[in-house]
């Protein structure tokens, strides 16, 4: 692979670094508490004291911007991860085992991915209602299938190895063969699939929160910034580009740093479904 | 190939009751007693225990969730989803009613992400590792990270308000309809857009273009006429998959250009706790998506010569 | 080679980004030069417009199907001039003639008679006479129909109404149990609605299109998409200018403003017709106006007076005392909203002004007094998808955390809101109420008696006999201005106790293109029949 081919998912290694980087010293950097109201100062453009201006209750939008990727990007992470376990332990035991369970597993994986995810997951948070936990519910129910389903494909191939049939025949138990033989080698697609499907998991936390079923007020959020400024924007349009342009960087670097993964892996297994 | 057919049809099977399920499970989530809210949600009569017993009665409430689910789903196979709380209408008709909007979108939309995605799948392909196809990538990966909600407003305001060149609500007619399935397409051109490229590069990598590019053959030649079709194969399987997420994108592009369809209808129930319509719709998109997918696989199967002659994966 | 296919690459890239971001750049640098009035003549100018037809149809769009068609006890709303009614109001709130020319009441206030207009004839040819107006009273006997608008009952518009005799062909008698010297207020518009007995099925239920008197017909009309009028032209009075108008459905409020911009529509209607902000942004733009009067909605908060902390008056107090109501008013609703403190609605006759007191001080005082250094929690509840309450919602949260009160904001559509107002489920929460007639009581009994429909509705807790007694009192009175000295009092309580907090009353807003005409704001809707093209 040539260096140069490094360069975009370097660039998204940059922004990533930088958007997490403000999110965590967002209580150092923000020069205003992000939920401070100033009806004084309502709707003022870009100036020297509020870099991004104010938003309809006075409160200073860079602020708002540096707090408003916390609740996403974490929810994300945290459903990504329990999606990428619930998998993984799901793909290795099926796909080792064989058998009824497997076919138990079959049908599920077919069901859930029968759905069309986005439907189903505007459907959960709908009936639960909006908070933390029915996202996170409809998150890891529409995203498991994903990793189970090249975790046991992948496991049934690395089962029929020369190396775990050698290590059956001496004898090492199921369990030791799973975990230090079977899951390490699933590492490089579980990576690529895990970069996608955060970024996959950002856009469906922003569609929602956007529809106001997702993250609430006042948490200071992306999206929600973006679904508050509907009235406004008109007049003020730095109420959605600042925040639009930080959730496009977002995924933009996300997308970026998978394909360098995919390049790296050489996976050709990264899926490609649709939002 | 009639066996495959009839193996797949069956396939299908499973899963249909698996949604079903899903979708009546979704039904015993909801927070508080069905009866009440459907009772009460007039505002004008007084809820009594009596009266509240008799409509538990009605609605099957008492028995137990296995007789439930058999009556829901005997109901269901017969097109009877209940009757919406807020209104009092059938669900199912409601859903035929606007189904055409949501399916004009969707179609609208998957042509775009058909069009536009193959040809600049082939544009890459044809420039493989080469300045337009790096540059493509990079586009595609923005493309992506695009959400359709953000770039609809975006469109409204450009195209609607200030060029005052396309309509940007309702229905009636096409243009009615380019806003909305751009904002939908995007993202899934992008996706299309690699499929295509690399489904090309394979094709570059077979044994029959090698030998015809070592014979002499000219290369665009080879590219519009033996790598395309084949190429396209892969590429026909996946946009299936897409009217999954057109489906459920759909919710917030048709609530931003109010069009009466399935998704703006499902949004109108979830803020109303609308729950029989929220059921409705899961088994309805499930049930569509589930036959898309059917359709798209037996027709690959059909344009596949292996699989059409008889040789089963 | 290697180094320059390097920078080349890099190069591009650079290309790439710059002229995606000049994209996304591009559209909002247009958008602030486009604000000048020459740039959007120039567009209009490009836009070619032919002259226009006064026959033209005009399109026009409302936020909710205006006319819900079979299932509404009205079919359509009032303000699309499809049916009349017997008894109106006028720019005043005051109750006038329509299809009732003239009226007489007894001494007693007992009985009422009603003179009708001669020479009406409905959609549809039937006559309209005494046989008409009785069958639209049977209908309302029947039973209580459901509507979005106001529900059809009979006890709400009709109190202790014992009998409806026909006179003759022209006259119409109303006898009641009781006095009821405030009849008209209470029975105009929604109370007072004929419709021609053809058009329901023997349940009293809309068989199709619904038929009228008004200068208007419905002639297509497709639910969540548009309502299609047609000039009446055998209207009895001054027929209407415009010969059709076309209301489409646009739910979403931004939608409706990019329809307008776009010249897709023309004008808009209905309740929440536009937001204020919408409204300014398009009043700079030169092709359109606004136009506004006086709504008889209020907004207001509701309290949880069945439990702590506002079962204490002086915490409602405090709280009334700690809003800024013009700090909202000015900039959420940047001025078409008036602050109130008074449960009343300020169109009707009966309304009293009271200066609203904001003094942050003495409200802390209050506070301290009922708290003390407790911490409390209180959950207020929003409607789900309102900008508007959403704002006012954390600027209210942010207030009172200044007093060490923490809120959770929570949002919920109306019926899920009602649902736990009536479980007494809530501490704060937003709600609205219209005027369903002029008649001052009907809002005080709703709220302020202590079996008050919205008092148990809302879990308000008012139980003063002080209050019920006032409210008996008066409606007993037959003199009005006797009524008017008790209507008074009551609002003063309502000032000073607080059984909800009123915050504004609203304005009725609407935005139109000026390429119309005769389009103007009333108190309910707008004068459809005079809206027509300019010439």
């Amino acid at each position: 692979m040539r260096k140069s081919q490094l360069i975009p998912g370097m660039f998204g290694i940059f922004i990533l670094t930088v958007i997490l980087l403000a999110s965590i010293l967002a209580p150092v950097l923000a020069p205003y508490e992000p939920n401070a109201i100033h009806m004084a100062g309502t709707l003022m453009p870009p100036c020297a004291s509020h870099i991004m201006g104010t938003d309809l209750l006075g409160r200073d939008i860079f602020s708002r911007i540096l707090y408003g990727g916390r609740s996403s990007i974490l929810l994300a992470l945290a459903a990504t991860i329990v999606s990428m376990l619930a998998g993984m332990t799901v793909g290795t035991f099926a796909g080792y085992y064989g058998g009824v369970f497997d076919d138990i597993v079959l049908i599920f994986m077919n069901v859930f991915q029968g759905l069309p995810g986005t439907s189903l997951m505007i459907a959960i948070a709908g009936i639960l209602g909006p908070s933390f936990e029915s996202l996170m519910i409809a998150l890891v129910l529409t995203s498991w299938t994903g990793f189970a389903r090249i975790v046991r494909t992948e496991t049934l191939r690395l089962k029929e190895e020369n190396f775990i049939q050698g290590l059956k025949c001496l004898g090492v138990s199921s369990q030791g063969i799973i975990w230090k033989h079977i899951v390490p080698n699933l590492k490089g697609n579980t990576m690529v699939l895990f970069a996608t499907r955060i970024g996959r998991s950002i856009l469906s936390i922003s569609g929602l929160s956007f529809l106001g079923l997702g993250i609430q007020p006042p948490d200071p959020d992306w999206s929600v910034m973006l679904n508050d400024a509907r009235m406004n924007f008109r007049s003020a349009p730095y109420l959605i580009m600042a925040p639009g342009i930080c959730l496009v960087l977002l995924l933009l670097g996300i997308n970026l740093v998978g394909d360098m993964l995919r390049d790296l892996t050489d996976n050709k297994t990264g899926e490609a479904g649709g939002y | 190939m009639l066996k495959f057919v009839v193996k797949r049809c069956v396939s299908v099977v499973p899963i249909l009751m698996g949604v079903s399920l899903l979708a009546f499970g979704l039904g015993l989530l909801t927070p508080g007693d069905p009866a009440a809210m459907a009772l009460s949600r007039d505002g004008v009569s007084e809820v009594t225990p009596e009266l509240l017993e008799a409509k538990r009665e009605e609605l099957g409430l008492n028995d137990s969730g296995f007789v439930q689910y058999i009556r829901w789903a005997r109901k269901a196979v017969c097109g009877d989803l209940g009757r919406s709380y807020s209104d009092n209408t059938q669900v199912s008709g409601e859903f035929m009613r606007r189904l055409p909007v949501t399916l004009q979108l969707a179609f609208c939309s998957l042509f775009l992400v058909g069009i536009f995605g193959t040809l600049l799948g082939v544009f890459s392909a044809a420039f493989v590792n080469r300045i337009p196809d790096h540059s493509m990538k990079f586009f595609t990966n923005l493309l992506m990270a695009i959400p359709s909600f953000w770039l609809a407003i975006l469109l409204i305001i450009i195209f609607g308000e200030k060029l005052k060149i396309l309509p940007t609500n309702g229905v009636g007619g096409f243009r009615y309809l380019i806003l909305p399935s751009v904002s939908l397409a995007s993202a899934n051109i992008a996706m299309t857009q690699r499929l295509m490229r690399s489904s090309m590069l394979t094709e570059f990598g077979k044994q029959y273009i090698l030998a015809a590019d070592a014979k002499g053959i000219k290369k665009s030649w080879l590219l519009f006429n033996h790598a395309f079709p084949n190429a396209l194969l892969p590429v026909v399987t996946m946009l299936g998959n897409y009217l999954g997420g057109i489906l459920g994108g759909s919710v917030i592009i048709e609530n931003l250009f109010s069009l009466p369809g399935i998704g703006s209808y499902v949004l109108d129930a979830i803020h109303a706790r609308d729950y029989p319509v929220i059921q409705g719709y899961v088994l309805f998109t499930g049930l569509i998506y589930t036959v898309v997918s059917l359709a798209v696989d037996l027709i690959c199967a059909w344009l596949n010569p292996k699989i059409r002659l008889g040789g089963i994966r | 080679m290697k180094a320059k296919q390097k920078n080349k690459y890099l190069l591009s890239l650079v290309i790439v980004w710059a002229l995606t971001m000049s994209v996304f750049l591009g559209g909002c640098g247009k958008q602030e030069t486009n604000m000048d009035p020459e740039n959007t003549s120039v567009a209009k100018e490009a836009g070619l417009e032919p002259a226009v037809n006064p026959n033209d149809e005009i399109v026009l769009a409302g936020y909710r199907n205006i006319a819900p068609g079979v299932d509404d006890a009205y079919y359509c709303s009032v303000i699309l001039y499809v049916w009349e009614p017997l008894i109106t109001m006028d720019a005043a709130g005051q109750p006038a003639a329509k299809l009732a020319e003239s009226w007489e009441v007894s001494e007693d206030a007992k009985t009422w008679t009603f003179h009708l207009k001669e020479g009406v004839v409905f959609h549809d040819g039937t006559p309209f006479n005494a046989d008409a107006v009785l069958y639209n009273f049977d209908r309302m006997r029947f039973e209580v129909k459901t509507s979005g608008f106001y529900n059809l009952n009979i006890d709400s518009f009709y109190p202790n109404l014992d009998q409806v005799n026909k006179v003759d062909d022209y006259t119409v008698e109303l006898t009641f149990t009781e006095a009821s010297p405030t009849l008209l207020y209470t029975m105009t518009n929604f109370g007072s609605a004929v419709f021609s007995p053809n058009c329901f099925d023997e349940n009293y239920n809309f068989t199709g299109i619904a038929q009228g008197t008004g200068p208007f017909k419905i002639v297509d009309n497709v639910k969540d998409e548009y309502v299609l009028l047609e000039r009446n032209e055998d209207y009895w009075g001054e027929k209407a200018a415009a010969k059709t108008i076309r209301v489409k459905t646009i739910p979403d409020v931004n939608t409706r403003f990019s329809a307008l911009k776009s010249g897709e529509i023309m004008g808009v209607i209905d309740l929440k017709a536009i937001t204020p902000a919408l409204a300014v942004e398009l009043e700079k733009d030169d092709n359109f106006a606004i136009t506004t009067t006086n709504s008889t909605m209020i907004d207001f908060l509701c309290m949880n007076g069945k439990r702590a902390p506002f079962d204490d008056v002086r915490m409602r107090q405090a709280i009334s005392l700690l809003i800024d109501r013009s700090a909202i008013t000015d900039n959420i609703y940047l001025g078409y909203a008036s602050p109130t403190s008074n449960i009343l609605n300020y169109s009707t006759p009966f309304y009293k002004e009271f200066p609203v007191e904001y003094d942050a001080e003495k409200a802390k005082e209050l506070i301290k007094k009922v708290l003390g250094d407790e911490k409390t929690t209180l959950t207020y509840l929003i409607q789900q998808d309102n900008t508007e309450q959403k704002a006012e919602a954390e600027l209210i949260a942010s207030l009172l955390q200044g007093v060490g009160i923490d809120v959770t904001i929570e949002s919920y559509d109306w019926a899920t809101i009602k649902e736990m107002m009536a479980n007494g489920d809530y501490d704060l929460a937003r709600a609205q109420q219209g005027l369903s007639n002029m008649e001052a009581i009907t809002i005080f009994k709703r709220f302020m008696y202590s079996t008050g429909d919205q008092n148990v509705n809302y879990s308000l807790g008012v139980n003063d006999t002080e209050i019920d007694s006032l409210i008996d009192l008066a409606d007993a009175e037959l003199d009005l201005q006797k009524r008017q000295d008790i209507y008074d009092k009551l609002q003063e309580i309502s000032v000073e106790r607080q059984p909800v907090l009123p915050l504004y009353n609203e304005r009725t807003l609407m935005v139109y293109n000026k390429k119309l005409t005769g389009y103007e704001a009333q108190i309910y809707g707008l004068d459809l029949a005079k809206v027509r093209w300019v010439d």
